[in-house]
Parts: structure tokens; C-alpha cells; sequence
């Protein structure tokens, strides 16, 4: 041994490490959690209501987004309040309205399968936050 | 310890099937725990279960003074005590703790030379040979290396006392992991 002061300890770690931690059977998460929910005091719920801090500022976030949208759009093409149509004066900012809208449409132009994807996605979340958690918990 | 928190908040605040996570990354150290102290595997499992029931019953009461996995071993280790109170303790007198500094080294070499189940299969052998205590310090300092602290902490023991549990545990390990592998070389000539 070239070291003075033998390490007893770290040899008997690396010893010892070559053995294992063991495992109970397969199923034995499925046979706690079985155990924990036949208790009738235990209510589940499947769905849970995530931090409401993070949804605030998703909140606004949209909102920003929206308002930020509608100012990009009339600087882009202007607040036209002279539209009059046959028979009677239409409120000058619904046709706004309806200009915007169709023009807003039509400046989103997503792919079908961007749409698919997106639609994919969404089906995936609700699946995951209802089905699979009811099926576990059998 | 974070993603413990976050889970067991989880928990609290309804989410029940949060539970699963702290199941899933600690039963294999809890039924370890167990096994070691029951020497049995069907006692061991059935004690790992009580010891996640009876954690997730009192999951409100654990305030995050120490970890997580100190406070759940410490209920398994509560738990076997209790089934092994049944037993007749036995008393042995005092042996000579010394422990050369060869007999570790031939040891390690001897083990070296083996295959890795080869391996883990003797000095598992080993463990399961120790009494209840010896078996859970060893367990607890080398492979899952806690530290002396948070072994007194799952123990009740003082920290002089686990110092000198572990200081025999190790003496004893050596003693009967030489004689595992005599025994072993005896069978193969």
C-alpha cells in the first residue's frame, strides 16, 4: 500500500456498492395505491387545479397579445368610420368589426395540418388529464 | 428534495396519484430496509407497503425539517422494530472489533475476481447473514450513503452509538464474507 493511513471505509464502500438495492414485486406501486384509495376518507380527484399564479399570467399574456394584434391592425389599415350601406347607416365600427375579423382570418392562414397537429396535441392533453389518470387509478 | 416537495404538495392539495412518484423512487431502498431487518421477503414487502400507507396517512404532519426519504425510512425502521419485538433478542457479548488492514484488501481482491452477478449475489449473501441492525447500518452508510447524522436520525440512535454499530457491523461483514467465500471455494475444488 503506498498510502500511510489505510481508507477502510472507501474500500468497503466500493465492496459493499457492488451488492444491490433490491426491488419488491412488480405490481407493488398498483397494491400501495389500491391499499390508499379503498381508504372512504381519501377523496380523488382526477383532474387538479394547477397554481392559479401561472394562469394569471397567462391571462395576460393573451391579452397582451389581443390588444397588441388590434393596434398592429389599425395602424396597418385604419379606422374607417365612413361606411354607410343601402337603406340604412350601418354602425361604422361593426363594419369595422367585420372587416377585421375576415382580414384577421385570413393573416392566421394555418396549414390543415398545422391544424391536424395542433387538434392532435390538444386531443393528447385531455386524454392524459382525464382517461389515463381514471384508468390508473383502478 | 425539490421534486419531493413538489410532489407531496401535490399530494396534499388532492392530487393522490402524485403519491405514485414518491412510491416509484423509494420503494426499492424501503423493502431493502425491510428485508435486511426481516430476513424475509414476504414480511419485507408486506412492511414496505404499511410503511408508504402509513406515510402517505401522515403526510400532512411531515414539515421538511429533514428529508424526505430519512423520515420514510425512519417509519420502516419503526415498523420492523415493532414486528421484531416479537423475537427473542439475542445478546451477545463483545467481541474483538478489530479489523486488519489486510483482511479488507484480500477481501476486495477476492470479490474482484468474480463476475458481476457473482458479486452481487455474495455479498448480498453477506448482508442477509448480519443481525437486523448490523445489516440496516451497512446498508444505510455504504450503499445508500446516508451520513452518520441522518442514521441517527432514522435509528433513534446517538451518534456514538452508530459509530460504534458501524465499526462492528463492518468487523462482522469481513467475518462473514470470508467465510462465505471459503465455503464457496470448497464447493468448487
Amino acid at each position: 500500500m503506498n498510502n500511510n493511513k489505510f481508507n477502510t471505509d472507501e474500500f468497503t464502500k466500493k465492496l459493499i456498492s457492488k451488492g444491490e438495492i433490491q426491488q419488491p414485486d412488480s405490481d407493488f406501486t398498483k397494491n400501495v395505491m389500491s391499499r390508499i384509495l379503498k381508504d372512504p376518507a381519501i377523496k380523488v380527484s382526477f383532474i387538479t387545479n394547477d397554481d392559479k399564479q401561472s394562469n394569471i399570467w397567462l391571462a395576460i399574456s393573451m391579452c397582451i397579445m389581443v390588444v397588441g394584434f388590434f393596434i398592429f391592425y389599425f395602424i396597418k389599415h385604419g379606422l374607417d368610420f365612413s361606411q354607410v350601406s343601402d337603406g340604412f347607416q350601418t354602425p361604422a365600427y361593426l363594419s369595422a368589426f367585420a372587416d377585421f375579423f375576415s382580414k384577421f382570418w385570413n393573416e392566421l392562414s394555418l396549414s390543415p395540418y398545422l391544424l391536424i397537429a395542433l387538434f392532435g396535441v390538444i386531443l393528447l392533453v385531455i386524454m392524459d388529464k382525464t382517461i389515463v389518470k381514471y384508468l390508473y387509478s383502478i | 428534495m425539490k421534486q419531493d416537495k413538489y410532489y407531496i404538495e401535490r399530494v396534499l392539495r388532492g392530487d393522490i396519484n402524485a403519491f405514485t412518484y414518491l412510491v416509484d423512487e423509494y420503494k426499492g431502498m424501503v423493502y431493502t430496509i425491510a428485508l435486511r431487518m426481516l430476513k424475509n421477503s414476504e414480511d419485507a414487502e408486506e412492511l414496505a407497503q404499511d410503511t408508504f400507507v402509513k406515510a402517505f396517512n401522515s403526510l400532512k404532519d411531515f414539515k421538511f425539517e429533514s428529508k424526505f426519504s430519512t423520515w420514510l425510512y425512519r417509519i420502516t425502521y419503526n415498523g420492523a422494530i415493532s414486528k421484531l419485538r416479537k423475537k427473542q433478542i439475542e445478546v451477545y457479548n463483545v467481541e474483538d472489533t478489530v479489523l486488519p488492514d489486510s483482511e479488507v484488501v484480500s477481501a476486495y481482491n477476492a470479490i474482484n475476481e468474480l463476475t458481476r452477478n457473482e458479486q452481487k449475489k455474495y455479498i448480498n449473501e453477506t448482508i442477509e447473514k448480519l443481525k437486523e441492525d448490523d445489516a440496516l447500518i451497512i446498508t444505510l452508510y455504504y450503499l445508500q450513503e446516508n451520513t452518520i447524522e441522518e442514521i441517527c436520525e432514522i435509528t433513534g440512535l446517538t451518534l456514538s452509538n452508530v459509530k460504534v454499530k458501524l465499526h462492528r457491523a463492518r468487523k462482522r461483514f469481513y467475518d462473514e464474507l470470508k467465510i462465505i467465500l471459503k465455503d464457496e471455494v470448497k464447493t468448487i475444488l
